[in-house]
């Protein structure tokens, strides 16, 4: 895979004007090559599986997800260390990779996907006769 | 916007804190130009603390944190999250392209906002986030004063 990758900064101008500003955070990311597949985790705390947003399109996988914002009830904000909001994340994908095989899962607030190489690009045993 | 109080100020600043420190400030600068948040890892594990009258809620930011390997602790007012992040498991052989996430133990100590009743807090991990309910002891809750 191609680390290099395009990070989405847009900034949010639609917003009506006063409202709270939305932030966009880039996850940490892990990337990491095995012998048949590029695995990439996400660190994405705060998140439901089900408001993540995983697409490979043009040779880019792009992640989003939101941040469950926390409920009126819990108060007013005392103190933050980093904003909530919106993550999004774009990988460049190099050659190589089998679109049509991509495992992903989302567990503890860490997003890891699977992506498979291709079957030429897979490690293999020459047998010598 | 970073909003740093200095009513909870760490109580013991380690190395740790202070290079977290320093990529808040980069991060500032990300935020204020472009209105993103820089890939961060954070040795301290973020932190927001939310006020709500009679008690008062802590959420800690730790992905990838087994419940297991979370340790909380309470003692004359100062509360101490700490643990450990321990590495996936990777198949034997695969190489690491991009190492944004740090694993190993992280610790925070802060001092309680309030008084609290020790034996009633309560805490959860869920996707991530721990989430720590501090009620307030009694003499800090919030009360009407009749006039008369």
């Amino acid at each position: 895979m191609n680390t290099r990758e395009i990070v989405t900064q847009k900034r949010q101008t639609d917003a009506p004007a006063g409202a709270m500003p939305v932030y966009t955070r880039v996850p940490a990311a892990d990337i990491h090559e095995t012998g048949d597949a590029f695995l990439v985790m996400l660190d994405l705390p705060g998140v439901r599986k089900e408001t993540v947003s995983l697409t490979l399109e043009e040779g880019e996988l792009r992640v989003k997800a939101e941040q469950v914002p926390p409920e009126p009830a819990e108060g007013t904000l005392l103190f933050r260390d980093v904003p909530s909001g919106t993550y999004t994340r774009v990988f460049t994908l190099g050659e190589g990779i089998d679109p049509a095989n991509v495992d992903a899962r989302f567990e503890n607030g860490v997003l890891t996907v699977k992506l498979f190489k291709n079957e030429e690009r897979k490690p293999r045993e020459i047998a010598i006769h | 916007m970073l909003v740093r109080l200095q009513r909870f100020p760490l109580i013991r600043p380690s190395w740790d804190s202070v290079v977290d420190f320093e990529r808040d400030v980069d991060s500032l600068f990300d935020t204020i130009l472009d209105g993103t948040v820089s890939p961060q890892t954070r040795r301290v594990p973020a932190i927001d603390i939310r006020d709500s009258g009679n008690q008062s809620v802590i959420a800690v930011e730790l992905p990838g944190v087994s419940k297991e390997d979370v340790k909380i602790s309470v003692d004359k007012g100062t509360l101490t999250i700490s643990g450990e992040r321990k590495e996936p498991g990777l198949p034997e052989g695969s190489r690491a392209l991009r190492n944004e996430i740090s694993y190993g133990t992280f610790v925070r100590t802060l001092e309680l906002p309030h008084p609290v009743n020790v034996e009633a807090i309560s805490a959860e991990l869920n996707n991530g986030i721990l989430r720590l309910v501090l009620p307030k002891a009694e003499e800090a809750r919030p009360r009407a004063i009749s006039i008369k």
